[in-house]
């Protein structure tokens, strides 16, 4: 989030909003998929090392 | 008679903060290091415990999953809400801090049904080192849910008559709120796993 929300400064300030919506976005996705992932390997009941291995 | 408080609204010039967001952010750091230090506890306490259960031994994993794809979802809404305001779409922003609320509740009644399930089954605290970390570290970030909510909620509310007076003063007052609720958020991510899954 960005330091300034002077709504005099709105119109430049937009974009810079954007940006952190999209960078939202992005963070989201990959939280999604990551503990989807992380969910799906743990019931797959693997030994300890190959666990350690594909989760980090 | 009122007295001004200073750089809520402008930049503070020798921090290059507002006082706000600086104060949001010496109160994480001491949050950062109030969880560090329980995470740091569990740490010790599965390193020197002769056997650790399965986190499915007690614990309902698809369920946590549900609530950490609806406290990801609720970070998304946050930002969402914060900017509305920056847009100066005050609807937009009530609906999106609404739905961060109810994301809260929702958060907030799936870990109900869970702790009654295991008071059901007589798991406590007393039971074992286990859940006895299990819902220290919950607990205490179930009540960071309720108070990030009762922040939000104030914004949604009647806080939010400043928008009407201070709008930029608002949205930086919206924008801290957001910065607490991702730390809720981001515990959660690494309470997850830790508890859950390892």
């Amino acid at each position: 989030m960005s330091e300034s929300h002077d709504p005099q400064d709105a119109q430049a300030g937009h974009g810079d909003v954007d940006r952190h919506v999209r960078a939202a976005y992005f963070v989201f996705g990959s939280l999604l998929v990551l503990t989807g992932f992380t969910v799906a390997v743990y019931f797959l009941h693997l030994p300890t090392r190959a666990a350690i291995a594909l989760r980090s | 008679m009122s007295m001004e408080i200073p750089y809520t609204v402008e930049v503070r010039p020798d921090t290059g903060l507002t006082n706000g967001k600086l104060g949001i952010w010496l109160f994480l750091a001491s949050e950062v290091m109030l969880f560090g230090a329980l995470f740091a506890s569990y740490v010790m306490l599965r390193v020197g415990a002769p056997e650790w259960p399965r986190g499915s031994t007690y614990l309902n994993i698809p369920l946590a999953t549900l609530n950490t794809v609806i406290l990801i979802s609720s970070s998304v809404t946050m930002v969402l809400a914060w900017a509305s305001l920056v847009k100066r779409d005050f609807p937009r922003f009530r609906l999106f801090m609404g739905i961060t609320i109810l994301c809260g509740l929702g958060f907030l009644l799936v870990k109900y049904f869970e702790y009654t399930a295991k008071f059901h089954h007589g798991y406590f605290p007393a039971t074992n080192t286990f859940l006895a970390i299990y819902f220290t570290l919950t607990g205490l970030h179930g009540l960071h849910v309720i108070g990030g909510m009762a922040v939000n909620g104030y914004l949604w509310g009647p806080g939010s008559a400043l928008w009407k007076t201070d709008p930029t003063h608002f949205t930086n007052r919206v924008e801290n709120a957001g910065l607490f609720w991702h730390l809720v958020d981001l515990v959660w991510i690494f309470l997850f796993p830790i508890l859950y899954l390892l």
